[in-house]
């Protein structure tokens, strides 16, 4: 399995490594990454973990020890792994190992905007919400509700979106 | 946590970290609400879309990109973290439903990745990291104190009506 470091230079890692990212039992089961899914997902967790004052070895024998300690992948999810990992050796060329197209970049790493309809949180039970907002004497807004709201508690709606 | 009815944002703080000549934006947004001493900061990581036609645009090596906006945002946040009680961001994952199951799974593994990065960095001052999901969404949560512990959080979790899921990070 090739990984590009951040030098650019590109290192052979162990599969299985490959595969211990894929399975982590902390995510559930192994969706069917596309390889170019898979290209994305090893460097983005395996790179940061690359410390260059230690030698590829140091670096590789270290990842195998934070995905052993967090615990067993389970044997279907490893079997499942391993084969994505075997596909993205197959179909990623060397040149772009580490490279991710511009689109799918901006979407898997950055906030962007969802459809403006569409409220960011649906409130069910507004007059609960209403008391506990006067109680947190809090500015408010609602973009969905289904009681009348006092007009003095209507400041500007925010368009939704993902972030913080 | 933009456009939520708990929080009072006070100031944004925003900032282009250029990587191999492409601009990306990190912003900050700084809330207070009330009973609650210190600020709930808000954290987005934003392409500069339209910026140029990614059609014409080579790939990138991304997780160089994805580790400087991090370490941006850390820098970023320093000054102002011994004021700052709760840190947090979030995916809304209707629309990545949308988009195939395959893109939200990899994103929340991105943004996990992202998350125990900069947990490392503030620690220190924010120990807890929760990862809560729930139908339609993933946040994460820094924390002073464990998320729990603050009423405002039990609030908008019963108000929120729907079944959160949290592992402790």
């Amino acid at each position: 399995m090739l990984i590009r470091l951040e030098t650019k230079e590109l290192v052979e890692f162990p599969d299985e490594l490959g595969a211990l990212v894929l399975a982590d039992p902390r995510e559930g089961d192994v969706p069917d990454f596309t390889p170019d899914l898979v290209n994305c997902l090893i460097h983005d967790a395996l790179v940061p973990m690359f410390n260059p004052s230690f030698t590829h070895e140091q670096n590789i024998a270290q990842a195998i020890a934070h995905f052993t300690q967090i615990g067993p992948a389970s044997a279907a999810s490893l079997e499942k792994a391993r084969a994505l990992i075997a596909d993205y050796n197959k179909n990623i060329a060397p040149d772009a190992v580490g490279y991710v197209d511009r689109n799918l970049m901006g979407y898997l790493y950055f906030s962007h905007n969802t459809d403006a309809a569409k409220p960011a949180l649906v409130i069910d039970q507004p007059n609960g919400l209403l008391d506990a907002l006067a109680d947190l004497n809090a500015e408010f807004t609602l973009d969905e509700y289904t009681a009348p709201v006092p007009e003095h508690l209507l400041k500007r709606k925010r368009k939704p979106e993902s972030g913080g | 946590m933009a456009g939520h009815t708990l929080l009072n944002q006070v100031r944004t703080k925003s900032e282009v970290v250029i990587v191999n000549n492409q601009p990306y934006t990190v912003v900050l947004s700084y809330n207070k609400v009330a009973d609650m001493d210190g600020y709930v900061i808000g954290l987005k990581f934003a392409d500069a879309e339209g910026s140029m036609d990614s059609a014409t645009i080579k790939p990138t090596y991304a997780i160089s990109v994805a580790l400087a906006v991090a370490h941006r945002a850390v820098q970023m946040l320093k000054p102002d973290l011994a004021n700052t009680i709760i840190l947090g961001f979030y995916l809304l994952t209707d629309d990545l439903d949308a988009r195939g199951p395959l893109a939200k799974k990899a994103k929340i593994r991105v943004y996990n990745n992202r998350a125990q990065e900069m947990h490392k960095a503030l620690q220190h001052r924010l120990p807890h990291l929760a990862r809560l999901e729930t139908l339609g969404g993933v946040a994460w949560l820094f924390t002073e104190k464990i998320h729990t512990a603050y009423s405002q959080f039990n609030r908008l979790e019963n108000e929120l009506a729907k079944q959160i899921r949290t592992t402790l990070c």
